[in-house]
């Protein structure tokens, strides 16, 4: 539920990125890991109803999920395990790593000059 | 002319920010902050109330109460006699680190050797947000049932502390107090496990000492 509060930080952040610049915003390309807590269609319908007016006026927002990825210290694969459980999927091992899945960031801009 | 812009911002970055310059300014002033996460009903403001009653001894504590609407908690607390500060989030489901920077510069914090904040009542929303804390405790009470910890995966992996609140209902309901704790430990291995029951006073002495314990290894400054 708080995708909304989200919604209105990347409207922040692309008036913050395209400031002084003379473009029309066409694209907004996000990446939303799969444990960062954001629920993609959730995000997306704050989007939608956010960019009717104001920075994100015209956009599309396409967004990328990305999975878990755990690192593990015991055989050393890199596998993408479902949460709840957070282990291995070669091995089973609990020891090691996520090192994906966390992230929640925005890649890119389109505009038109 | 079509131009793609890189940015690679986080959008919580100003959140982490702000979370940063918290836990700077707490750091600096010795106060040991924990994050109190779990369902509205979970027994967080009792199990507040009753660790403020134990650690009454080792130090003062200060407390920023997250509720949707009312000061009903904060009035509660509030006659512990210790420095509360309400937030109304007047809707939102969680609290961030720029709500809590509004509270710490309104509060009388001299001191203070613990500073609870009651986050809003959710398992969710509040998995996302840093606040400043050096403790995460997220609790789950036996009414609510032994799976919660498997099914809100993300907010109890950010957990340092997973705290079984209502012990005393043990037998009454159906929760299986060792499934609860497995599934814990598989969505973070390295969790602390306490149970507690704040209206009988059990386990309340322990969880206290841990969280003195805590704090005595509190680094001084940030980073």
């Amino acid at each position: 539920m708080h995708e909304f509060s989200l919604a209105k930080e990347i409207e922040r952040i692309v008036a913050e990125t395209l400031a002084e610049r003379d473009s029309k915003l066409s694209q907004v390309n996000l990446v939303v890991g799969g444990l960062s807590g954001v629920l993609p269609d959730a995000l997306l319908s704050a989007l939608e109803f956010i960019s009717s007016e104001g920075p994100l006026k015209g956009a599309k927002f396409v967004i990328r999920e990305e999975p878990a990825v755990f690192t593990c210290s015991a055989c050393s694969a890199v596998t993408n395990p479902q949460p709840p459980i957070f282990c291995c999927m070669k091995c089973g091992s609990v020891k090691g790593e996520l090192t994906g899945g966390t992230e929640f960031y925005i890649e890119s801009l389109e505009v038109e000059e | 002319m079509s131009i793609k812009y890189e940015v690679m911002k986080n959008v919580l970055a100003t959140n982490r920010l702000q979370a940063a310059h918290n836990r700077d300014f707490l750091r600096k002033r010795k106060i040991y902050t924990l994050n109190v996460m779990g369902s509205p009903g979970s027994g967080k403001t009792t199990l507040i109330e009753a660790l403020i009653k134990e650690l009454g001894s080792s130090g003062k504590s200060a407390v920023i109460e997250g509720d949707l609407a009312t000061s009903l908690d904060g009035e509660r607390i509030s006659k512990l006699g210790v420095e509360v500060f309400q937030i109304n989030t007047v809707g939102a489901c969680h609290l961030n680190a720029e709500m809590i920077h509004r509270s710490l510069s309104q509060m009388d914090l001299t001191d203070t050797a613990f500073l609870f904040i009651e986050n809003i009542g959710n398992l969710v929303c509040p998995a996302a947000y840093d606040l400043g804390e050096e403790l995460r405790m997220a609790l789950v009470s036996t009414p609510e049932g032994d799976d919660k910890p498997y099914k809100y995966p993300v907010l109890f992996r950010t957990a340092d502390l997973l705290v079984v609140t209502k012990a005393d209902l043990l037998g009454a309901v159906e929760f299986n107090i060792h499934r609860a704790e497995d599934d814990a430990r598989k969505v973070r291995q390295d969790i602390s496990i306490f149970q507690v029951s704040a209206m009988k006073g059990e386990g309340i002495s322990e969880l206290a000492k841990h969280i003195q314990s805590q704090r005595e290894k509190m680094p001084k400054k940030f980073p």
